[in-house]
């Protein structure tokens, strides 16, 4: 009987720290920033795939719809775009997609707006997977996220309860893609050897510029692909343990700041550091809006007092 | 006062219940989204046929390997020819094009995503190509393909100064295709 009642208290115990884990997350305000930011940093980036519309998702481009079967096998992804062919269409899609995401972006219909998003997005990266890259796989799974988040107090409590559970989804898929990415450079010689960082320097097709001068430092070049293993590996981890969030949080920043400076893929680094809004507290996030407030205010009495001092006196 | 406890109690079930769907619904999730990187990675594995149409469906099987397990190929460029039907070169280019033309880093992002994804196989590249190059001109009679995989010099080769990044001369060019745009009527 003893034991029995042990068993029931355990579980007791760990039903309820389940229930407040999932279903009772306070996470209103950095969802609700997030979604701002993403919806925004998407938009910026998926402007700029408007040039080459035509050469990777038209049958005039690089993969012919009918043909995409043939060359990668990937049943039950569908798209869209299969199925309503042709520019207009395609420009269609392409700019309710940017549409979306700036609604998304601003709030209005957040839950529809991703949800429209998710559908074209996936449209989008399945009717050519030959061309899709980290952010957008990553943005496949923000996207979709999204269509469940909160968007204000005054909900439902199943709508809240949703919302908490998708905020934790978005929470640890960031750490599944830090676990998986640290954990696959351990097969890597290169990681072990701690040559890899020079290696993507020394790459030219991506690296932003040349990097001769850093053969050099082999120091710093092995410190920094070391570093980079050993933070990606842990991130899981310590991002949950209250004593290392921040200091993880703040070299995560570093890390992708480097990564955006040195090889061309500014967006893939801002997606990621944007992630890092999941994990701050409410008082922190409001912190970081009276910052950008002020420094918005400050920046706008300057160019009003500019333009004053240029234009009118 | 009754029938109000009475609704509550309905109420609370009703929740419990709720909340017991929606675990199995995270665990079955967390699931998907831990295990899927298995399936696309070396071992080949295929997703059970409870995780399948759902990874599939939402375009949730991604493999999280950023620079991993080293990082990314060398430079890779495919080299094209345009031939007419008296075997006269219309035009040669490399794709993407070589140095990057583009303000915008991120359009040639896809192009070196998409180069590097045909590189994998002869045939991807030259169905993937060869549909797009022969509407380039009007008299387009053959497409030839190749392959340029350029090295990355070591740190120690540039400290020694027998490489330098980006030399235009160090490459293997591997022949990819030579196909019709049209079948030859015999």
């Amino acid at each position: 009987m003893k034991t029995h009642l042990r068993i029931f208290l355990i579980f007791t115990r760990v039903w309820r720290s389940w229930e407040k884990f999932w279903f009772y997350s306070s996470s209103l305000k950095q969802i609700q920033v997030f979604r701002c930011v993403q919806g925004l940093l998407l938009f910026c980036f998926y402007l700029t795939r408007s040039s080459d519309l035509s050469l990777f998702y038209s049958d005039f481009g690089i993969l012919q719809g009918a043909v995409f079967p043939e060359i990668m096998h990937f049943p039950e992804r569908y798209s869209l775009l299969n199925f309503f062919t042709g520019f207009v269409v395609l420009w269609i899609f392409h700019l309710s997609f940017l549409l979306s995401l700036l609604t998304m972006a601003f709030g209005i219909y957040p839950r529809f707006s991703a949800f429209l998003a998710s559908v074209l997005h996936i449209s989008f990266i399945h009717r050519n997977m030959a061309v899709a890259y980290g952010i957008d796989a990553i943005a496949t799974f923000f996207l979709l996220y999204l269509c469940f988040a909160e968007t204000k107090k005054t909900q439902s409590w199943m709508s809240s309860v949703l919302g908490s559970i998708f905020f934790r989804f978005s929470q640890i898929q960031v750490c599944v893609v830090y676990a998986y990415s640290g954990l696959e450079k351990l097969r890597g010689e290169k990681w072990w050897q701690g040559e890899a960082i020079w290696d993507v320097l020394a790459n030219f097709q991506i690296a932003r510029w040349d990097f001769s001068w850093m053969s050099n430092f082999p120091f710093i070049l092995s410190l920094a692909t070391y570093a980079t293993v050993l933070w990606e590996i842990y991130f899981p981890v310590l991002v949950w343990v209250p004593k290392c969030r921040r200091i993880i949080l703040i070299l995560g920043v570093f890390l992708h700041f480097g990564i955006g400076l040195t090889i061309s893929i500014p967006f893939f680094a801002m997606e990621m550091i944007s992630s890092y809004l999941l994990f701050l507290k409410s008082e922190e996030i409001d912190t970081m809006l009276n910052a950008v407030e002020f420094f918005s205010s400050r920046i706008k009495i300057k160019v009003v007092r500019w333009v004053a001092d240029e234009f009118f006196v | 006062m009754s029938t109000k406890l009475i609704k509550e109690f309905f109420l609370k079930k009703k929740k419990n219940a709720f909340k017991i769907i929606l675990s199995v619904f995270i665990i079955y999730h967390l699931f998907a989204v831990v295990i899927s990187p298995h399936f696309v990675n070396d071992f080949e594995w295929k997703p059970p046929f409870f995780l399948s149409s759902y990874l599939n469906f939402f375009g949730l099987l991604t493999q999280w390997s950023f620079f991993a397990p080293n990082p990314g190929p060398p430079p890779i460029y495919l080299e094209w020819e345009l031939v007419d039907r008296h075997g006269g070169i219309l035009e040669a280019a490399r794709w993407p094009e070589f140095p990057d033309p583009f303000f915008l880093r991120e359009r040639q992002n896809r192009r070196i995503v998409a180069v590097r994804n045909m590189v994998e196989f002869d045939l991807r590249a030259s169905k993937m190509m060869l549909p797009y190059l022969c509407k380039k001109k009007e008299d387009v009679n053959r497409v030839r393909l190749w392959s340029l995989i350029y090295s990355i010099p070591s740190r120690l080769e540039i400290v020694r100064g027998t490489a330098v990044i980006g030399d235009r001369s160090q490459y293997q060019r591997h022949w990819v295709s030579d196909s019709f745009c049209k079948e030859p009527q015999s």
